[in-house]
């Protein structure tokens, strides 16, 4: 048996292409909104155009050239956590405050022109390396509200922001923090562009999670924060409380690199796990979010994993929106899901039309009210990587 | 929260756990190596060729140490139950990130090769050692140049006492390439300070778990002030006392080296030694009482 105890959550916020905040991106995706489009933040050699869901630069609240896009984009979501949760950082002295971020692409030595330079002989420029060590998602955070508890920045591929909103709240539970700021981040680029599309599951058309005629996924890029809270810190500071994370559960495939155990292993052991900590059942649970990246592999494996352990629970998929942002898809989805809990309205899942034979099931179709009380968020990643968040919504007190 | 280290294994330039242990013991300074690049031919006594195909050069490393750590608890054949896996790195596989870019830049986009591209994402080792040992586990990859070994020591501390598993492979790891040695060079000419030891690389494994027997126990979350009365194996001393740098080299994990010999150091006897990254510290005391 795990230990036990939900974590609070006092802020939520998220960026995408979807919007700029997470009301607004609740409003698009409520009213259908949103497509991708042809990249413009790098210049694209392939024969095929892949298209993606980009962040319009006026989202952007900071925008240090100093540094990456990524920690941008992480910064612009942290700070809307805090405004939203009615908390300032003044508040916060005498706590101590934690910082856990998940990434992928941007712990990458990713820096191309640098590097090609360098192999040309070129003396290489020190600015792309001085914004890559200045660029950690975890730091950023840390110099910029001036922190000294916990940081982990988690590099778990496309599980990263689940997972780091789950190791977050472990820290609260184990009173290491009073307070964390756990979420994820990354932004496109022109090498998981390339290394996605060498990989051939990025689709030439809009995703269509679920649907019979998927042909792959969309990238996308932003960033997701949840503000994690200790009940202790919750007294002392009185904000809302949004929602809790009631249950984390990870588990690797341990069957292949790139693609999902078949039979939905990893995930399923995932699933188990995240209710061990928990009192709840299975049919507890309102709705699920699904990772629902549009690829045939992923898609066919959770909607197994679905038929099997939640045959009677609604799912949505919103990559239709927002693309797939990687290391910032649980963070931002976590967001969603405690976003629909609060509206009691779930948006359709964008690019479904048809069910695939396959899976035996569809997603939720059409903008739907409902009250909900538990919600789950999955994610699966490359390296056989599986995680799920078990949230709680309603009001507390 | 408290945990054993049951089994050390690790794959560095200067050699392994017995190398690093007769150093530690003798306290005499060691021979440099000439080259610091670690070798992991000894992977094949573990792992067989035709499953090392593919394998990049930092997996090797970590694939190396972890069946060394296994294989110093004799654990190799009859694998802990609910086994979990961290490892920690300061940039990752970073020679596998370089050959994807050497695809495009060489070859065209058109050309750029999956393998590297799939084998750079930085949970891959996690994923491969999982994979060769045949277990579905729970694994998490940290990446991080501040305190990455203290991170994941808290980590695997919190997932032992979380119940999430009852054993945990906990590796560090990190490679060297021409580029960071350039680079390494380049960021401290700008700072203005000399630094003569060469960039390194290697990887470190821990066998960790909640039993009594092993090298050591680690006490995690220690405050300095808590760590008066011990010896202080600082990174700092430490390196400076017994000329480990010398030994290990620059490398972003290198207070998992600091660890191993720490524990190698107080094995068997009832003594204490402090360990620390930055300002995150913990202690580590010998097993003589089990």
């Amino acid at each position: 048996m795990l230990v036990s105890g939900a974590t609070n959550i006092i802020g939520s916020a998220c960026i995408c292409a979807a919007g700029a905040t997470l009301d607004d991106c609740m409003d698009s995706m409520l009213t259908g909104q949103g497509a991708p489009v042809a990249p413009t933040l790098f210049t694209c050699e392939l024969t095929e155009l892949y298209p993606v869901f980009e962040v319009p630069n006026g989202f952007l609240c900071n925008s240090n050239p100093l540094l990456s896009r990524t920690a941008n984009l992480l910064l612009t979501a942290a700070d809307d956590a805090f405004t939203n949760s009615g908390v300032t950082l003044r508040d916060l002295e005498s706590l101590k405050i934690g910082v856990c971020i998940g990434t992928s692409a941007r712990a990458s030595l990713n820096f191309i022109d640098t590097y090609r330079a360098w192999k040309q002989s070129e003396r290489s420029a020190s600015a792309p390396i001085h914004r890559y060590l200045a660029s950690n998602p975890t730091d950023i955070i840390i110099n910029q509200y001036g922190l000294d508890g916990p940081n982990q920045t988690v590099v778990n591929a496309c599980t990263s922001g689940t997972d780091a909103i789950g190791i977050g709240a472990s820290w609260i539970r184990h009173g290491l923090c009073d307070i964390v700021i756990a979420g994820g981040t990354d932004e496109l680029s022109e090498i998981s562009y390339n290394g996605f599309a060498s990989l051939m599951i990025t689709s030439p058309e809009p995703c269509r999670p679920f649907d019979k005629n998927r042909r792959g996924l969309n990238l996308g890029e932003g960033a997701g924060v949840l503000l994690l809270a200790s009940d202790d810190a919750v007294r002392k500071l009185s904000p809302i409380v949004r929602g809790k994370v009631v249950g984390y559960g990870t588990f690797g495939d341990a069957h292949h690199l790139t693609a999902p155990h078949p039979e939905a292993r990893g995930l399923k052991m995932a699933l188990k796990a995240a209710f061990e900590n928990t009192t709840l059942k299975y049919n507890d649970i309102d709705f699920i979010n699904v990772h629902g990246t549009g690829t045939p592999a992923n898609d066919s494996v959770e909607g197994l994993a679905m038929q099997e352990m939640f045959p009677d629970t609604p799912y949505s998929a919103t990559k239709g929106f927002t693309g797939h942002t990687l290391g910032a898809a649980g963070a931002i989805e976590a967001a969603f899901s405690l976003a629909c809990m609060e509206r009691g309205e779930i948006p359709p899942s964008k690019g479904f039309s048809e069910v695939d034979p396959g899976i035996g099931s569809s997603p939720i179709a059409e903008r739907t009210k409902m009250s909900c009380r538990y919600a789950l968020s999955q994610s699966l990643a490359f390296g056989g990587n599986n995680s799920v968040l078990i949230l709680e919504g309603g009001e507390f007190i | 929260m408290n945990m054993t280290i049951e089994g050390i294994g690790i794959a560095a330039p200067f050699g392994g756990k017995e190398e690093l242990k007769a150093t530690v013991l003798s306290k005499v300074s060691p021979s440099t190596p000439s080259l610091y690049k670690a070798t992991t031919d000894d992977l094949s006594t573990f792992v067989p060729a035709r499953k090392q195909r593919r394998i990049d050069h930092f997996t090797r490393m970590a694939l190396l140490a972890a069946y060394r750590a296994l294989d110093d608890a004799n654990k190799v054949d009859d694998l802990p139950q609910n086994l979990g896996i961290i490892i920690c790195t300061g940039y990752g596989p970073s020679q596998t990130t370089f050959d994807f870019l050497d695809s495009i830049i060489d070859d065209g986009p058109k050309l750029a090769s999956p393998l590297a591209f799939s084998h750079s994402v930085h949970n891959i080792p996690a994923g491969v050692l999982s994979l060769l040992l045949g277990t579905p586990c729970p694994q998490t990859t940290i990446c991080q140049l501040m305190n990455p070994v203290m991170t994941g020591i808290q980590t695997a501390a919190l997932w032992l006492a979380e119940k999430r598993v009852d054993t945990i492979l906990f590796g560090a790891v990190d490679e060297t390439t021409p580029l960071l040695e350039e680079n390494m060079d380049k960021l401290v000419l700008e700072s203005g300070c000399e630094v003569s030891t060469p960039v390194s690389e290697g990887a470190v494994f821990f066998l960790l778990n909640n039993q009594e027997r092993g090298y050591a126990t680690i006490e995690t979350s220690i405050s300095l002030s808590e760590l008066n009365n011990t010896p202080l194996f600082s990174h700092r001393e430490l390196l400076k006392t017994l000329n480990l740098e010398t030994l290990v080299g620059v490398i972003p994990v290198a207070g998992a080296f600091n660890l191993a010999a720490a524990a190698l150091s107080i094995e068997g006897t009832d003594r204490s030694a402090g360990c620390n990254e930055g300002n995150t510290w913990l202690r580590v005391s010998g097993n003589a009482h089990a």
